[in-house]
């Protein structure tokens, strides 16, 4: 089976290193590209489309919408949640079997009429629900290890019984139906917070049996990053072989990397590629 | 030198290529160099 590379091209400093960093991941066979905006391209099916505004409506209201694309970075916005979106459906339908999606902004502080904090519209909340509508998809997990709150996708999900929600944060705890805060301490050793890890979400996700699984990965919780906790870059590593490992025994493997929170450039320059080998190995 | 994640097309038949593996010379297609195509970089939040 498969990896897939879900990949806009962007302005910003972070992933000033990619696509080129990707050049030991993409040597393998079972790793695919599929990537957006080529002018005067036709399409093919390695393509990243825009979400249709329709689908848009469905999770975020119309003046929501508005709002977003007064900003100036609709259409940045718009490829980053269609990422996930196009993974979820690739992965769903078997096409590949995990993936790893680039985004210019995250998702999880997108709600149904609110947005902030670097987040425009909840992918992983526009891929569930496409799912659960046209292809009849039952359960989901959405595993959030950004250092900060996903208030967003926590208030789309709050009374929703088919989506489980683990957030780690500095929050406090706190579980509403399937929604789940774990409390990490300030500043935490990967040992702890990977002890933690496999007391809440393992536990979690295997009673729940999702069918498939979300991953909002930030690093920003990285040490000297803007979230700092403390944890170390080998402790992203880990975290992918642990939730990867967690996917196969739960949802057949069928898992969706998406990147939230992180500014630095050699550290996603040093990450990235690592996870996917791992997603892809 | 063939670069990663580009796109080439051939301005003969129109076939695209994407570039997986970099490495030195250019891709030919109906006895020509392929264009390279340039994408358009999107807003980020950094």
């Amino acid at each position: 089976m498969c990896t897939g590379i879900f990949f806009h091209y962007q302005q910003g400093e972070r992933l000033k290193d990619f696509p080129q960093a990707l050049d030991q991941v993409l040597d393998k066979d079972d790793v695919f590209l599929y990537d957006a905006f080529y002018p005067s391209k036709p399409k093919s099916s390695f393509d990243l489309e825009p979400i249709p505004i329709e689908t848009l409506h469905k999770i975020h209201s119309s003046e929501m919408v508005d709002r977003v694309k007064a900003t100036g970075n609709y259409e940045g916005a718009l490829y980053s949640a269609a990422g996930t979106l196009s993974a979820a459906i690739k992965v769903w339908s078997g096409e590949i079997l995990n993936a790893f999606v680039f985004t210019g902004y995250g998702d999880h502080h997108a709600g149904s009429n609110f947005f902030g904090g670097g987040c425009y519209f909840n992918g992983a909340a526009i891929a569930i629900h496409e799912l659960q509508e046209t292809f009849g998809a039952k359960r989901f997990a959405i595993i959030d290890t950004d250092a900060h709150h996903g208030d967003g996708t926590w208030e789309l999900f709050e009374n929703n019984p088919t989506v489980l929600y683990i957030c780690f944060c500095s929050g406090s705890s706190q579980e509403k139906n399937q929604n789940i805060n774990v409390h990490v301490p300030f500043k935490v050793k990967d040992s702890v917070y990977t002890a933690l890890a496999k007391e809440s979400f393992e536990k979690l996700v295997k009673v729940f049996t999702p069918e498939i699984i979300f991953w909002n990965w930030g690093y920003d919780g990285t040490i000297w990053e803007y979230g700092d906790i403390g944890l170390t870059l080998e402790s992203h590593l880990q975290m992918t072989r642990d939730i990867k490992k967690l996917a196969n025994e739960v949802c057949s493997g069928r898992l969706i990397v998406v990147l939230c929170g992180g500014s630095r450039r050699d550290y996603a320059t040093f990450l990235i590629p690592r996870i996917i080998r791992i997603l892809a190995d | 030198m063939s670069q990663l994640g580009k796109r080439y097309r051939c301005t003969e038949c129109g076939t695209e290529i994407l570039c997986t593996k970099a490495g030195e010379g250019t891709p030919v297609c109906c006895d020509k160099e392929m264009e390279v195509q340039e994408p358009r970089p999107l807003p980020s939040s950094d």
